[in-house]
């Protein structure tokens, strides 16, 4: 079994390494070969939902969250699924993830399906009928054909939105599908993260075929900050065990409140925001007591290891997210969402740097290490993220281009950071990020300075 | 990229002399001696000669009251008050914010620390002693500091909304507002960041041995930071007549210092009058731009 779940640690790596391979690769053009007779479609979109699929199925393993087969398989249909430009096999592929969804995880016999399989099927039915919708009226079961905008109407687009909130809004009825597990059902509905956030990707796709309706803006964005802010406040008062659930539910709704935006820094920031749900449910994934007992870094670390995952401090990862979310808002001259992504970013810092109590007093396993680990990478996504954005992120902007609205964009900022833009090119957010890096060293050592003088001071008058 | 790193070299007036550096320290010690807060300081003073490196040793701590002191201070030298001079790298009001309640949140950090704390544990929430309540009232301390920060984000969001920005250049400068919603909410965003500010800043914490020289820095400093950044939205209004740009300021630290001083006189009272005014005036002007907008794009 270790051996199993070893060499699927490789394999997984392996596929990373082609996957952002072929996202290089794809970056200016799509890559349609003539294999399968023209099913296939590899664009930038379709290489950042792998690469995130990737990287959750290897949290999770990492994490023995799941057994090997059931993650591999639905790495496997999920990636089938993005690499397809036919919305039939899409569809299909989801189908399969779904039913490895259903019968892939490890519950004893005892409890019952049906409810189960009744909830996570339903955003599949829901997207069945969506594209039935299209083929009926755009004649094609392509999204890149030429007249496949005709297809995208109101019918259409309420049914993928419905699919989407009932997909990536799982965590929200987590109890009907965890009804009956008595141990571990936190693990249960940690491993269905994977397939929650592949039902951001037929949402997003939407924008190849056209520009969308105001009424869907606002009906996504609605739905989006809803989730979001309710998920946290759940968040703050829920048990330690359930808090990461939340969180990851809070998360999927900041994307779906950029996705939803219809701009181009919109996209920038639900994308990154994306990006983000592997980070945190690798840093805040707490261990299952039967973990082997290993070196735990000192409570101090720890306390700090989490605080650098929250929206503390300007230069994590978690942070740039929020700072994104609302530059677009800002942007678009949305100042009310504006408040509610402040709010939700507040609500999330006061959850996260509320749990050095308990993971105290947790049992100790090998979590405490992984997250000085993962806040490590946070920050590195943080100060990194100018070029994150560069090289993951703009192509999908620019490949999704014709479905989006000029109503703002968050580009680089040379050698400063990221500046949000609005729709006549004045800048409405600045994150200065490496600036600020840089004048905080200096500024430390003057600080180190002030506060040995006055503990010099103190002795000699104490 | 030599442009960036010029400008950055030329930033080190504005990190050691004004409005970084000496003056900002300067200005957060003259606060410091003009809110008196009603706290035992014998108890601070002992604790005070405890080395830099914190009561259990160790350079995490280190690091910690470092970047308490570090935060606001940065976010002070970046401002763009009178005679500062430009520069190029302004971060905007969500990292104005941040960095500023950086030191608050570490000292609420160490407080939730139940290792720190020696013989007795302290694993709940830490109180939070009030110059209104005149004692330690734990749920009234963190109601009013949610509704302070509350009306503050409502405000700073009605400022914004008028400017069109989150800049902090945006704040010095006049927006061409022309309908009476517009102004109005304006006025009514600076009024309620500054009356936020009241709530927001006498928050003093409860001086034991968990309060070091960085933290103590960190905390003025973040009032310091906090006047000067609700300084900023008046400019607009005096730039005409220059000379009269430090007046706001003088108001908000005598508005400070006379609610410190005569907590009974005013808002323990008042308090809850004022922030419903204000949070329903600013609400409902809010509500009307927004209206006025929607018209603007749909029709």
């Amino acid at each position: 079994m270790r051996s199993l779940r070893f060499v699927s640690h490789l394999y997984y790596l392996l596929a990373l390494l082609a996957v952002l391979w072929l996202t290089w690769y794809v970056r200016d053009v799509p890559l349609e070969p003539a294999l399968f007779a023209g099913q296939l479609r590899v664009d930038s979109l379709s290489t950042f939902f792998a690469l995130l699929t990737l990287l959750l199925a290897l949290v999770q393993s990492v994490l023995s969250l799941r057994s090997v087969w059931p993650t591999l398989l639905l790495t496997l249909c999920l990636a089938g699924a993005y690499a397809t430009s036919n919305l039939l096999l899409v569809a299909a592929g989801y189908l399969l993830a779904t039913l490895i969804e259903v019968v892939g995880g490890r519950l004893p016999r005892s409890v019952p399906l049906a409810p189960r399989a009744i909830w996570l099927l339903l955003p599949v039915v829901c997207f069945a009928v969506a594209v039935a919708g299209l083929q009926t009226q755009a004649g094609t079961w392509h999204y890149q054909a030429s007249l496949a905008g005709v297809g995208l109407s109101s019918f259409v687009f309420w049914f993928v939105l419905l699919a989407t909130i009932l997909g990536s809004a799982v965590h929200v009825y987590a109890h009907v599908l965890t009804s009956g597990i008595t141990s571990g059902p936190h693990t249960y509905t940690l491993a269905g993260i994977c397939l929650a956030l592949a039902w951001c990707y037929p949402l997003v796709r939407l924008y190849s075929l056209g520009p969308w309706n105001a009424g869907w803006h606002a009906a996504t964005l609605l739905l989006g900050g809803a989730l979001a802010l309710w998920t946290v406040c759940r968040a703050l008062v829920a048990p330690i065990t359930m808090r990461t659930h939340w969180l990851l539910s809070s998360q999927l709704g900041v994307a779906l409140i950029g996705l939803g935006m219809g701009t181009s820094a919109g996209i920038v920031a639900g994308c990154y925001a994306l990006m983000l749900v592997p980070l945190l449910l690798a840093g805040l994934a707490f261990p299952a007591p039967s973990q082997t007992q290993a070196v735990v870094p000192s409570p101090v670390t720890l306390s700090w290891a989490l605080w650098l995952l929250s929206p503390a401090l300007p230069l994590t990862a978690p942070f740039v997210s929020f700072w994104m979310g609302i530059g677009a808002a800002a942007a678009g001259r949305m100042f009310l969402l504006v408040g509610i992504l402040w709010v939700t970013g507040l609500l999330c810092t006061l959850t996260i740097v509320q749990c050095p109590r308990p993971l105290l007093s947790a049992v100790p396993g090998r979590s405490g290490r992984t997250v000085v680990w993962v806040a490590g990478i946070s920050v590195a996504l943080g100060v990194t993220a100018p070029i994150v954005v560069w090289m993951f992120i703009r192509p999908i902007v620019q490949q999704l281009q014709g479905g989006l609205t000029p109503f703002g964009d968050i580009a680089l900022w040379p050698w400063g950071g990221l500046i949000a833009l609005n729709a006549a090119r004045q800048p409405v957010a600045t994150l200065p990020s490496l600036t600020l890096l840089l004048l905080m060293l200096v500024l430390g050592a003057l600080a180190w300075l002030l506060l040995r003088l006055q503990s010099m001071m103190d002795n000699r008058c104490g | 990229m030599g442009e960036w790193l010029g400008t950055l070299g030329l930033a080190w007036p504005r990190l050691v002399l004004y409005p970084g550096g000496l003056s900002a320290l300067g200005f957060a010690w003259v606060l410091d001696c003009l809110l008196v807060y009603s706290v035992d300081r014998s108890v601070f003073a002992s604790t005070r000669t405890a080395p830099v490196d914190g009561a259990t040793g160790g350079g995490p701590w280190l690091i910690l009251d470092l970047s308490a002191v570090v935060a606001p201070l940065l976010i002070i030298s970046l401002l763009p008050v009178p005679l500062s001079g430009y520069f190029a790298y302004t971060p905007d009001l969500l990292v104005a914010l941040v960095l500023l309640d950086w030191p608050w949140l570490c000292w609420y950090g160490r407080r939730c620390m139940p290792v720190l704390s020696g013989s007795t544990s302290r694993g709940v929430a830490p109180s939070v002693s009030s110059p209104w309540k005149g004692g330690q009232g734990v749920l009234e301390g963190w109601r009013h500091l949610y509704e302070a920060y509350g009306l503050l984000v409502l405000s700073l969001l009605a400022v914004a909304q008028t400017q069109g920005s989150l800049r902090l250049e945006a704040l010095t400068v006049s927006s061409a507002s022309a309908t009476l919603a517009h102004q109005a909410l304006r006025w009514l965003g600076m009024a309620g960041w500054s009356v936020a500010l009241l709530m927001l800043l006498l928050r003093e914490a409860d001086l034991d041995q968990t309060m070091t020289s960085g933290l103590w820095w960190g905390l003025r400093l973040r009032t310091g930071g906090h006047v000067l950044l609700a300084w900023l939205p008046w400019f607009p209004l005096l730039q005409p007549r220059s000379w009269l740009l430090l007046l706001p300021l003088l108001l908000l630290v005598s508005a400070l210092a006379l609610v410190t001083w005569r907590p009974d006189m005013l808002l323990r009272h008042l308090w809850p009058i004022v922030w419903r005014s204000l949070m329903l005036g600013i609400g409902l002007t809010f509500s009307r731009v927004i209206y006025e907008l929607l018209v603007a794009r749909l029709c």
